[in-house]
């Protein structure tokens, strides 16, 4: 038996107990999906019926699955936790290559969900509510602070989900992130001097067209950054 | 203008010790992609890195790196 180092063995009460929140949260994942979709139909149907304005209902239509995956991966977190010696520099530093892949994951997932965001939000954008100014300001600033968090998160990398994580960016991961980011600082200034003559002649495209130049600024380094990432030393 | 690259032995000295390269990345606490990169000659690797790399396999910064000029 090694000296110094914490058993990680545990009383069958112990076992039972994290078994059973186990079992709680599954029932939870399999029971608040079922209630989230049901929620989403019936917001949508009721914008389809007039119970509530049609561009209220497409635009909360989506929010119970967003409420229940958070909530998915919050109590996944608290009940399927790793040993605390996870977290230590020796153990992180052993997983690197797993945790720049977690965060290829979550930055694709980051891609595809402003994506959508952007989709829906620069078609209502597209046509102002003039009954409900409101909803307009309402729709634009959650496409701004959506893609704000995200934008954050691709820059600051892993270290973006706790700071002992930054380990998790070494040479190789902060050369490529300063190259794609590069890249997509011209791809921006290019796509901002474009949409600039567009928006003057034609005023109404204002709303998607910043959408639209928001998303590029996020997406278009965060992709880059990922390809470049994975093409990066394949092979042993 | 005359291109310089650096060239290496990193493979020859990690494959001399029995290692791969994710034991050699696990060792020194980088990707395993970083190792892979710095052995195609793709990615140069800072002073730091490759004092840890010779550290690590047992031999000097000077017999692990070289400079190919463009003309060879």
């Amino acid at each position: 038996m090694q000296v110094g180092r914490r058993s990680f063995e545990r009383s069958d009460e112990e076992i039972i107990g994290q078994l059973k929140r186990n079992d709680r949260v599954s029932r939870f994942m399999i029971l608040g999906f079922l209630v989230s979709l049901v929620s989403s139909v019936v917001l949508f149907l009721m914008g389809r019926f007039g119970a509530i304005p049609p561009v209220v209902a497409e635009y909360l239509a989506a929010a119970p699955l967003i409420v229940w995956v958070l909530a998915t991966i919050f109590l996944f977190s608290r009940n399927f936790a790793p040993a605390p010696e996870a977290d230590e520099e020796r153990i992180l530093r052993k997983r690197i290559d797993a945790i720049q892949s977690v965060w290829r994951w979550i930055m694709l997932s980051s891609v595809f969900t402003t994506f959508v965001t952007t989709c829906t939000t620069s078609f209502a954008l597209g046509r102002p509510n003039i009954r409900y100014p409101l909803i307009t300001l309402f729709v634009g600033a959650s496409l701004a602070i959506v893609i704000l968090v995200y934008s954050l998160a691709a820059f600051y990398g892993p270290r973006y989900l706790g700071r002992k994580y930054r380990i998790a960016s070494d040479e190789l991961d902060q050369a490529l992130h300063a190259r794609a980011f590069k890249v997509g600082y011209l791809a921006m200034m290019i796509m901002a001097a474009g949409a600039l003559p567009a928006i003057l002649y034609r005023p109404a495209l204002t709303g998607p067209a910043l959408s639209w130049l928001l998303f590029a600024g996020f997406a278009i380094p965060t992709l880059y950054y990922v390809i470049l990432q994975w093409r990066a030393g394949s092979g042993d | 203008m005359i291109e310089r690259r650096l060239g290496n032995r990193l493979k020859e000295a990690r494959t001399r010790l029995g290692l791969t390269q994710t034991e050699l990345a696990e060792r020194i606490g980088v990707s395993r992609k970083t190792i892979n990169t710095v052995e195609n000659s793709v990615f140069v690797p800072s002073t730091t890195l490759a004092l840890m790399l010779a550290h690590t396999l047992e031999t000097t910064v000077e017999a692990l790196f070289y400079v190919i000029d463009g003309n060879d």
